[in-house]
């Protein structure tokens, strides 16, 4: 029996080292890629090792001649104003589902659980209709405001509030808390390990998102990274595969960061009763 | 400071067929410490929430000083609770859950921690001032809850178990402190409990219910002297009192298990005037006025009955003898002198000058 489950770890384990070497090697080779000329890297040598080491990549797209700073500025903006919106509408959409008694909560319950089902595809064109007929193509808002609410996270701030614990709220109540403020001094803060994996998951959409921008967005100067790594690839002088992999690796940096930060409240299991 | 009445209060939970309270009819004058007592269930709670704002009122008022606060928020109430399951602030320190209510009201900082290290002095949390509740033993955090409410000068302070969790000696200390702590604040306490002990040592008044009814209010005298009703006679006390169904004939009660003891002319009196005569009716008897010594089977000859003891304790000053004459089993109170070992057979006088008798059907006490 112990015999027989050692050698299942064993492969087990084996099974998962190469899964990780086959999901990590295309990272690692990026990384590389950005230090090497351009010469070097379509050459065809898989070597990770650059043989010419520069920072050549790197200088450039964060120079003047490109507008690579400018697009990272952009995606900072919007993911991060994104994000903060979405975190309080979610969050407090997430609490009225949960707690407060309003009528018809249950039918716009199960309307928000319907509407998760409709694909974002077909959004699109609509979204895109209406941002036309309020102006907004060509903006920020644009990538902003469609997505500002997320019913996944709606749905999962409601189920976090259904097992906070009442009476918690009932003492701030006591304590001379009134509703509104209860929630932002007592519900919010003890909601952080779920808001920050929220935002998390948010972010990091802003972050990522390519359709929407490609379709809303049109003057190069509001670019968001996504959308200017592409340039780098649809260049009539041919792909500029140096300057791509050193745009890709900045770009994943705020990820890995914002990542750091909140991984701490992934992991943290709260006692959220003051019981044992 | 503040006169409560709650006038005809009824609770029903949405989705439950039963009212979880029944009619709750009651005046609390200023400064009383009053005890609502009765088992798991029976709407305690319930009703300390209706008075605490946290649950709506399904009919009937409440009145706080003269007004009717039945859609007062809880903030508005000037009230401090204990809840039954603590209810802490888990990311804050105890010193911090303390004070929370305290910085709420914008009282100045030194006067906070002045209160707070004052309440755990007296809870004996001096030493866990920076910890969270989580490091705490459930005691403890029963504690805290009880600090939370204390620092506050609130006009009514409403208490639901809060030393159910703390072992008998800290409970027995923490009584006093807070009889000592009602005379020193001299505010209403509505105070929930289902061991009737805390109920009789600390209550001014008690409130006894069951199954969502009042089944009596009245000083613990009167709910211990004077029971209104089976329920209550039964309840209060302990041992709990033993009932006999006997039936009443001339001036005797007794059933065919061979139970016979003569009722003294007052009782039979009351008995007869209310037609219970050659009916069946429910002898009350409480364990202490079942005797055993000599002296009491000479004063009551009359009813004394054969008895065999099952189950005897020894408490000290006195021994409960659990027995059964017949197939009817009881227990009697004794001096510890008169220990009788299991399987002894004793003769026991019952002084039928202090039983009580109930309706068979209503259990009502027939008066
Ligand atoms: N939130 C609730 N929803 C539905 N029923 C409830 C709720 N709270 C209590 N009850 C019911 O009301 C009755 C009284 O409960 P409670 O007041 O908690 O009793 P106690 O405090 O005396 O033990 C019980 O039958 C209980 O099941
Ligand atoms: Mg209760």
């Amino acid at each position: 029996m112990t015999e027989k489950s050692r050698i299942l770890k064993i492969i087990l384990y084996i099974v998962l080292i190469a899964y990780a070497i086959i999901t990590l090697y295309p990272f690692l080779w990026a990384l590389a890629a950005s230090f090497k000329p351009l010469k070097e890297i379509v050459s065809g040598n898989p070597a990770l090792m650059p043989q010419h080491f520069t920072l050549d990549n790197y200088k450039y797209i964060t120079g003047t001649s490109s507008l690579f700073t400018k697009w990272f500025m952009n995606s900072v903006i919007v993911s991060i104003i994104g994000t903060v919106v979405n975190l309080f509408l979610n969050t407090m959409a997430g609490y009225a589902l949960a707690r407060l008694n309003f009528p018809g909560r249950q039918k716009i319950y199960y309307t928000f659980l319907a509407l998760m089902m409709v694909p974002a595809q077909v959004l699109l064109i609509p979204n895109y209709l209406i941002l036309m007929n309020l102006g907004m193509l060509d903006t920020f808002s644009s990538l902003i405001l469609p997505a500002a609410i997320n019913i996944g996270n709606i749905f999962m701030m409601r189920q976090f509030f259904l097992s906070f614990p009442m009476d918690v709220e009932e003492a701030a109540e006591i304590d001379g808390l009134g509703r509104i403020a209860t929630f932002f001094r007592i519900v919010m803060p003890l909601a952080r390990p779920s808001i920050a994996t929220q935002a998390i998951f948010v972010f990091m959409g802003f972050w990522n998102n390519f359709m929407q921008p490609m379709l809303y967005i049109s003057t190069p100067k509001k670019y968001t990274l996504t959308l200017g790594l592409q340039t780098f690839t649809s260049q009539a002088t041919g792909v500029r595969w140096d300057h791509t992999m050193a745009a890709s690796i900045i770009s994943i940096v705020p990820i890995i960061i914002l990542y750091i930060i909140f991984n701490g409240y992934f992991l943290q299991g709260v006692r959220m009763d003051g019981e044992k | 400071m503040v006169e409560i009445k709650l006038d005809h209060i009824y609770k029903k939970y949405k989705g439950n067929e039963k009212y979880s309270v029944t009619d709750f009819n009651m005046d609390i004058p200023d400064e009383e410490f009053v005890v609502f007592v009765g088992p798991s269930g029976c709407g305690k709670t319930t009703t300390l929430r209706m008075v605490a704002g946290l649950e709506t009122i399904t009919k009937g008022d409440l009145y706080m000083n003269g007004q009717v606060v039945n859609k007062v928020q809880p903030k508005d109430r000037d009230i401090a609770m204990v809840f039954q399951n603590y209810a802490l602030y888990p990311n804050m320190t105890v010193a911090d859950n303390m004070g929370f209510g305290l910085k709420i009201r914008k009282t100045p900082r030194n006067e906070i921690k002045k209160r707070v290290t004052d309440a755990a002095q007296i809870l004996g949390l001096s030493d866990y001032l920076e910890r969270k509740p989580g490091a705490l033993s459930g005691g403890q955090r029963q504690r805290v809850a009880l600090g939370r409410a204390i620092v506050r000068d609130a006009s009514l302070f409403l208490l639901d178990e809060p030393l159910s969790n703390l072992d008998a000696k800290l409970r027995v200390d923490m009584r006093t402190k807070i009889a000592q702590l009602h005379q020193r604040l001299q505010t209403n306490m509505i105070y929930v409990t289902h061991d009737q002990v805390e109920a009789m040592t600390m209550a001014d008044r008690i409130v006894i219910m069951n199954d969502g009814k009042v089944q009596q209010i009245g000083t613990p005298d009167d709910l211990y002297n004077k029971p209104a009703n089976q329920f209550v006679a039964g309840f209060i006390g302990s041992p709990s009192m033993n009932f006999f169904d006997v039936h009443l004939h001339d001036n005797r009660v007794s059933n065919e298990k061979g139970f016979d003891v003569e009722v003294p002319e007052g009782r039979l009196k009351i008995l007869r005037e209310q037609g219970y005569l050659d009916k069946d009716v429910t002898l009350g008897m409480r364990p202490e006025d079942i005797h055993t010594e000599q002296v009491a089977l000479e004063t009551f000859p009359n009813a004394v009955v054969n008895a065999q003891v099952v189950v005897s304790e020894f408490l000290g000053t006195d021994s409960n003898l659990y027995s059964k004459t017949g197939d009817t089993e009881f227990v009697a109170q004794v001096n510890a002198r008169d220990f009788h070992k299991p399987g002894e057979n004793v003769q026991m006088a019952f002084e039928m000058s202090k039983a009580h008798f109930f309706d068979k059907e209503s259990g009502a006490t027939i008066e």
